[in-house]
C-alpha cells in the first residue's frame, strides 16, 4: 500500500516537471530574454558596424585544446556576471574576466582583448563575444501614429488597429482616420522578411551587397499582423518628408 | 496496477527528459545562429566562409552550376538555412516535370529518444537546426520512392489527401506505417534522425 503511495506521488512529481520543462523548450529561442530592444534593432539597420552596444551580449569560451568549455549570457544593464564584466571603452567592449575565470582557461589578458559593438573573439579566438538578441520587434519611425499599431501586408499596404479602448464609436473612428492620415501618401517596398534578428542581419548585409539598402527610412513591421516581421523601406510620395 | 503506474512514471521521466534537451539544443542552435549572422570567423575558417557564392577562389565570377541554382531554390523551398547542393538522380529528379518529395535529414545525434519512428510537429524543432549542420537531402518521385535515413530505409507512397510512409523495424519484417495528412511532415527515427518531407507540384522544371 505504502509502495503504490509512493509511486503515486513521484508520478505527480515527474509529470508536474514533464510539463515545466515541455513548456521551456515550446518557449525556444522567443524567451523574453533574447527579444532585441529598439534601440538593438536601430544598431542593425543604422551602419555596417554598430554604433553603440547592444543590450545583451552571449559569450562562449573555448578550453586551450578546443574543446566547448562554458557560456552565458551578459547584460549590459547589469555590467556583467560571476565570469566576466563587459565595459563600454571608447567604441569598443572590453573584457574584463573574473580571476577564477580567466584562471581557470589559462587565458593571458592583454590590452587586445576588447571587441568591436557588433562583436567578436577575443583570448586568441577561443572566446566568442556574440550580440545576444534573437527575437525582432518592430520598429516605427518616431512620425508614425503613437496610439496605433502598424502591419503591412504582402502588397505593401498598411493595416492599423488601435492600441487602447475609446469611450465611444466616435472617439474611436477620429483617433483611427487621425491615424490613417498620417500614413496617407506613403510610399513601400518590403524589402524582404525574416522571424528572428539573425535573419534580419544577414538580410541587411545582403540588401548591402546588392545595392538595395539605400533607402533613408526603414522600419521593421509585422507581415499581416503574423509572427514574420517584414524589414520595408518608406518615403514620401514627391519627395515630403 | 502496479505495472501501469511504473509505465506511467518511466514516460514522464522520458517526456521531461526529451524537453529539457530540447532547450539545450535551441539555445546552442540560436548561440550559433547569431555568431553566423553577426561574426566574421576566426582566421582558421575565415578561407572558407570569406568566398561569395558565385564566386571562384580567384575573386572571378563564374557562373552557378545547376546544383548550386537548385540548392538555393531548396533552402527557401524547405525554410531551411543551408542545404546540400543536389547532384547525380537527386538533381535529374529536381529537373524533371511533375509531382516529388524532398526530403531533408537531419542528425540529432541524439539516439532512442523514441523507440520506433514518431511523427513530430516541424514548426516546434525547426528552431533546433536552424544553426545546425546540413541535413542530407533526398528527392523521391511522389508516385513513390525509397530513401535512407541512418541505419534504416523508408518508403514514401503518395495517398489521396497525404502520404504514407512505409518503414521495417529491425526486429521485425512487419511494415509500419506513418500517415501524414496535407502537404509535409516531419519524424523522428530511433536512430535520432529528424526526416522533414515536404511535397512540391510542378508544372515542369522542378521547383520554382
Amino acid at each position: 500500500m505504502r509502495t503504490k503511495l509512493l509511486l503515486q506521488v513521484l508520478i505527480i512529481i515527474a509529470a508536474v516537471a514533464g510539463c515545466s520543462g515541455l513548456e521551456h523548450a515550446e518557449q525556444g529561442p522567443a524567451d523574453p530574454l533574447s527579444t532585441a530592444t529598439v534601440a538593438d534593432m536601430w544598431n542593425i539597420l543604422d551602419g555596417e558596424a554598430a554604433s553603440r552596444p547592444y543590450s545583451r551580449y552571449l559569450y562562449r569560451m573555448k578550453r586551450a585544446d578546443g574543446s566547448e568549455g562554458e557560456s552565458g549570457v551578459v547584460s549590459m544593464a547589469q555590467g556583467g556576471n560571476d565570469n566576466m564584466k563587459l565595459v563600454v571603452t571608447g567604441g569598443e567592449l572590453r573584457i574584463v574576466p573574473a580571476e577564477s575565470f580567466r584562471r581557470s582557461y589559462n587565458w593571458e589578458t592583454s590590452a587586445s582583448d576588447r571587441v568591436p559593438f557588433g562583436g567578436g573573439y577575443a583570448a586568441g579566438g577561443r572566446l566568442a563575444i556574440i550580440p545576444g538578441i534573437y527575437t525582432p520587434v518592430a520598429l516605427y519611425p518616431s512620425w508614425f501614429p503613437s496610439n496605433a499599431d502598424v502591419s503591412v501586408d504582402e502588397k505593401c499596404n498598411f493595416l492599423v488597429r488601435m492600441k487602447k479602448a475609446y469611450e465611444n464609436e466616435t472617439q474611436r473612428l477620429v483617433a483611427f482616420m487621425d491615424a490613417k492620415s498620417k500614413l496617407e501618401g506613403l510610399r513601400c517596398e518590403v524589402l524582404g522578411t525574416f522571424h528572428t534578428v539573425p535573419q534580419l542581419k544577414k538580410l541587411v548585409i545582403t540588401l548591402r551587397q546588392q545595392g538595395k539598402y539605400n533607402h533613408e527610412h526603414h522600419c521593421v513591421l509585422c507581415l499581416s499582423w503574423s509572427s514574420t516581421y517584414a524589414l520595408v523601406a518608406i518615403s514620401r510620395e514627391g519627395g515630403r518628408p | 496496477m502496479r505495472r501501469i503506474l511504473v509505465t506511467l512514471f518511466a514516460a514522464c521521466m522520458c517526456l521531461y527528459a526529451y524537453s529539457g534537451q530540447g532547450e539545450t539544443m535551441s539555445m546552442k542552435g540560436m548561440s550559433s545562429e547569431l555568431e553566423d549572422a553577426f561574426l566574421d570567423k576566426p582566421q582558421t575558417v575565415r578561407s572558407e566562409s570569406r568566398i561569395a557564392p558565385g564566386t571562384a577562389s580567384g575573386g572571378e565570377e563564374r557562373s552557378l552550376t545547376e546544383g548550386e541554382k537548385w540548392q538555393a531554390r531548396l533552402a527557401a523551398f524547405l525554410d531551411t538555412p543551408a542545404v546540400p547542393p543536389p547532384d547525380g538522380l537527386n538533381l535529374k529528379l529536381l529537373e524533371a516535370p511533375g509531382a516529388k518529395f524532398v526530403i531533408a535529414v537531419f542528425d540529432t545525434g541524439e539516439e532512442r529518444v523514441v523507440h520506433r519512428a514518431k511523427q513530430i510537429a516541424w514548426p516546434r524543432v525547426r528552431m533546433l537546426f536552424a544553426g545546425g549542420p546540413t541535413p542530407f537531402l533526398h528527392i523521391v518521385p511522389a508516385a513513390g520512392g525509397t530513401f535512407s535515413a541512418g541505419r534504416a530505409f523508408y518508403t514514401i507512397m503518395s495517398e489521396k489527401d497525404g502520404f504514407n510512409v512505409f518503414y521495417i523495424p529491425q526486429k521485425s519484417t512487419r511494415k509500419a506505417a506513418l500517415g501524414f495528412s496535407g502537404e509535409e511532415g516531419a519524424f523522428l527515427t530511433p536512430d535520432g534522425f529528424v526526416c522533414r518531407i515536404k511535397r512540391h507540384t510542378s508544372d515542369g522544371g522542378g521547383i520554382q
